[in-house]
């Protein structure tokens, strides 16, 4: 198995390196051109909220991100905003709630813009999301070919 | 790849084409550039994503609120696109309901 570790800036523009070294990793491993095109959007997508969590929040640390290769691919994201574990409510509607917060003062919310967390679910064949203390790592897995 | 945004007008329509990547870092520079053409008067607008190779919610959000611009002067954004793996992120998000998306200038153009 392949394990890839990064640690980005909270900067926007950094994100894209990460979705450049999920699909690097992935089509090292015999991963689809298919499935790169979603691996590249949901890694944007994760590694987007996180570093989007940072910045709404005034954290400087790096947003962390994990990928390992073996038998398809598995990439966690990592952000270290602390959520409440609201009762009774399950880890994804805590992030749900999160983005949503975000958005009501991002310009994109102006526009009613779609949870990514959402699309993410579409296009990847899991994720999880966790959440606690320490922030919360978004877990997206593909099969691979 | 960077953002390009460059525009024309094409009769009544003003044709805003779009290249490279949309993502969370360079979305803000489309959103900026429709605040402006709505500010200019520019109520008809096709937005041209035949060259955009990587589009991400942040940009569709942009798209959205562009659209809800235009809705306020009683004008239309409509959307060209061809890409299967860009029009997919329009149907996962349901923004096919929403947006007029066509397979070429000529084709959102010629639109009434």
């Amino acid at each position: 198995m392949s394990t890839v570790t990064l640690a980005i800036k909270p900067d926007p523009s950094h994100v894209r390196l990460v979705r450049l070294v999920a699909v690097a990793l992935g089509r090292l491993n015999g991963i689809g051109e298919d499935i790169l095109d979603d691996i590249r959007l949901a890694t944007g997508e994760a590694c987007g909220r996180a570093v989007a969590a940072h910045l709404h929040h005034g954290l400087t640390r790096p947003v962390e991100v994990e990928l390992r290769c073996g038998g398809g691919l598995d990439i966690d994201v990592h952000d270290f905003v602390p959520l409440e574990q609201a009762s009774g409510q399950s880890a994804v509607d805590v992030l749900r709630e999160d983005t949503l917060e975000q958005e009501a003062t991002d310009t994109a919310a102006e526009a009613g813009l779609p949870e990514a967390i959402g699309l993410i679910e579409g296009i990847s064949d899991k994720v999880t999301v966790n959440t606690g203390r320490d922030g919360t790592t978004v877990s997206m897995r593909w099969a691979g070919t | 790849m960077e953002l390009s945004l460059n525009h024309r007008k094409e009769g009544d329509r003003t044709v805003l084409e779009v290249g490279g990547e949309v993502d969370v870092y360079t979305a803000p520079k489309l959103r900026e550039k429709l605040v402006e053409l709505v500010g200019e008067g520019n109520y008809q607008i096709v937005v041209d994503m035949t060259k955009v190779e990587f589009l991400d919610s942040t940009g569709l959000g942009v798209l959205v609120g562009g659209l809800k611009r235009v809705r306020a002067h009683n004008g239309t954004l409509q959307v060209v696109c061809t890409q299967e793996r860009l029009l997919k992120i329009f149907r996962i998000t349901g923004l096919t309901k929403v947006f007029a998306l066509h397979g070429s200038v000529a084709e959102a153009v010629a639109e009434n």
